[in-house]
């Protein structure tokens, strides 16, 4: 069984990627699922803190079930947004809406 | 002897384990796996393989013809013949596809197909992985399908495989909804997501008077074995219907073979695939169509439970066999539906219909008197159908006007 | 159980640098779809199977579907494999934030006091986050479906085709 470290320390590795993705990239959808990314590498931690815890405390783990709602939410809101912006400036690079006057 | 009958398999899996650990002391995990997956390996290809005939055979005989007949007496070497020819064929993959991603589709869309299969109990004790989250992985695992037809369509660069593929996921991601809810339903009320649990729970108790003749003990083995199947309840016979009906549409089955609707997109994400590489596809649709065929019976059927002749999985299979075959009467009988006729239906007809279902279950847990739960929950469940058979328009279609590029 | 981990590790870590660093937006968007079954399995690892099952009927089965709807919606197909620019010009800045923020993170957790061992759960108990639900977590539960409606008829309602945009600009 891998140690509550290597976790801590995988999970770390994964969030630092989802945040050079949403810095790096031009497109909207990939700047989002990098945020998702970053949301996927914090449930590992809370689980992960669940396993070497007190197995009755499940507030993190509700955490990361309300989490995965709300990250649903988001990425419906999200792309329902890219889609009108993308009806709008024909364009789906972060960049380009920088307009703040339709 | 009925007891060793039904447990033949079992017995034999724990002979095979006893053996392996005499002679190959720590071969046994390994063993366990192998016992495991092995049977789902070799029984369900031989299962999409004599679906294939049989499906063949029975929309023949529906359509008056006669169906294959020239391999074998009455044709049952067709799927024979039919593999060599997939194996021996040309694999061609257009010049301008994504390699990777083409080659990728098939193998990927092989994997939720089996992976759902472990979790049914094909008869008493014998359910290949045995989850507590049974019937979430089910869902889980086969909704990984969406995304191997996802690749397929987007991978052969070909417009027709992209439109077949997004119109599968479209439809796969519409109906998942209603087949869930349905069969929530069934969770809710059995209070667990185990699938075995499930079964177990459709059993009655019911004893016996010691002094019963051989009639009346018949009488009440058939009453444990058959009455408490949740078919057999208000919201279980309407779940029953929302989860086949949607269940058809997951399985990209007709009426609701609009992905591979061969008059107008030739054939969807199958277009550019040849050999064996389309063989693997149509070999995870016949088997994912054997899986949800299994869940329903599991659900809604009562499993592997039937009174006493047969055996637990004789009755399970059997329950299979029949579901499948009323999918292929169905895929006989009716006309293909159009795509906004589809949606229509998922959304504002399956979906609601679903969710009063769900409340329906909750009536009936909570209702003291079964009379009142009966009548009151079929009453909701008939006013529902009947209110949004009124309410639901077909979309309003004008006069189609042609382009021609 | 260690080894697994490892494999699963490099798994996911590889699927995530594959999403950010991919020209092709579609390939982009499967090794998201693989990274999400790769933390799948970490969670499945961490025998949390019902977390990690929702994790893969969310995440692979819905969110990354949506994902690619939007992705061939926004784009003709031809534009698909656009190999111009994907990324921004501050991009090293980018990286280098990324590579800075591991770097903290990890040598924080050089500070983890002790490493306790895992306890003796052997599985997390579904039911009884049922009865959570209902019960001591009943109102985030309730604002949670208040929520997820408010997304739907709000992105329905923002996604919605106007008449009038069509006819200025077609």
């Amino acid at each position: 069984m891998p140690s509550l470290h290597e976790y801590l320390l995988l999970a770390a590795a994964l969030f630092s990627i989802g945040l050079a993705g949403a810095l790096t990239r031009r497109h909207i959808i990939l700047v989002l699922v990098s945020i998702e990314m970053m949301l996927n590498a914090a449930n590992v931690n809370l689980v992960a803190f669940w396993r070497y815890g007190n197995p009755a405390a499940t507030d993190g783990v509700m955490l990361v079930l309300f989490g995965i709602a709300i990250a649903g939410a988001e990425a419906a809101v999200g792309l329902a947004l890219l889609i009108a912006i993308y009806r709008r400036f024909r364009t789906s690079r972060i960049e380009e809406v920088a307009r703040l006057k339709g | 002897m009925y007891a060793w009958f039904d447990q033949i398999f079992v017995r034999f899996g724990e002979a095979v384990l006893g053996w392996v650990t005499a002679y190959f002391p720590g071969g046994e995990p390994l063993a366990r796996i192998l016992l495991s997956v092995g049977p789902i390996a070799i029984i369900f290809p031989l299962i999409f393989a004599a679906t294939t005939w049989a499906e063949r055979k029975l929309l023949a005989r529906i359509q008056n013809r006669l169906g294959p007949n020239r391999v074998g007496p009455a044709g049952i070497l067709q799927p024979v013949a039919d593999g060599i020819k997939t194996l021996t064929k040309e694999d061609i993959v257009p010049e301008r596809a994504d390699r990777l991603i083409h080659t990728l589709a098939p193998i990927l869309v092989m994997v939720p197909a089996f992976l759902v299969l472990s979790v049914l109990p094909m008869g008493r004790n014998m359910t290949a992985a045995n989850l507590h989250i049974g019937v979430l992985f089910f869902f889980a695992a086969g909704s990984i399908s969406q995304i191997a037809i996802f690749m397929a369509g987007w991978g052969s660069r070909n417009k027709y495989s992209l439109l077949g593929g997004m119109r599968a996921i479209a439809q796969m991601v519409s109906y998942e909804i209603p087949f869930i809810l349905s069969a929530l339903t069934v969770v809710m009320v059995a209070g667990t997501l185990s699938t075995t649990e499930i079964v177990a729970s459709q059993s009655l108790a019911l004893a016996a008077a010691p002094d019963a003749g051989l009639l009346a003990r018949a009488a009440v083995h058939l009453a444990n074995t058959v009455g408490g199947w949740y078919l057999l309840q208000p919201w279980g016979l309407s779940g029953f219907l929302i989860y086949f009906v949607a269940g058809l549409a997951e399985l990209n089955r007709s009426p609701f073979d609009i992905p591979e609707g061969e008059s107008e997109i030739i054939a969807g994400h199958h277009t550019e695939y040849s050999g064996f590489k389309f063989a693997l596809f149509f070999m995870s649709e016949y088997i994912s169509m054997v899986a949800v065929c299994g869940l329903g019976a599991t659900l809604f059927l009562g499993g592997w439970l039937g009174p006493k002749p047969i055996p637990s999985w004789g009755w399970f299979f059997l329950k299979v066999f029949a579901l499948m075959g009323v999918m292929i009467w169905v895929r006989g009988t009716f006309p293909r539906m159009r795509v906004d006729q589809l949606m229509t239906f998922a959304w504002k007809f399956l979906l609601p219909l679903a969710l009063v279902n769900v409340l329906a279950a909750g009536l009936w847990m909570y209702l003291p008197s079964r009379a009142a739960a009966w009548l009151l929950g079929g009453a909701l469940m008939g006013a529902a159908y009947y209110g949004l058979c009124r309410l639901v328009r077909p979309p309003k279609t004008g006069p189609r006007s042609y382009r021609y590029a | 159980m260690r080894a697994v981990f490892y494999l699963i590790a490099i798994w996911t870590a590889a699927s995530g640098l594959l999403a950010i660093s991919r020209r092709n937006m579609i390939h982009c968007a499967l090794a998201l779809i693989s990274f999400f079954g790769g933390i799948a399995a970490l969670l499945f690892t961490l025998h949390a199977d019902f977390l990690g099952a929702v994790q893969i009927l969310i995440y692979v089965g819905a969110i990354s579907v949506l994902i690619l709807f939007a992705l061939m919606v926004t784009q003709d197909a031809s534009r698909l494999g656009d190999r111009t620019a994907p990324f921004s010009r501050g991009k090293w800045t980018g990286w280098i934030l990324g590579a800075l923020v591991f770097g903290m993170l990890g040598y924080g957790l050089n500070f983890l006091e002790s490493s306790p061992s895992p306890n003796a759960a052997s599985i997390l108990p579904v039911a009884e986050i049922g009865r959570l639900l209902v019960t001591r977590q009943a109102v985030p539960f309730l604002a949670m479906a208040l929520l997820l409606t408010a997304a739907l008829v709000g992105s329905a309602a923002v996604a919605i085709e106007e008449p009038s945009d069509d006819a200025q600009d077609p």
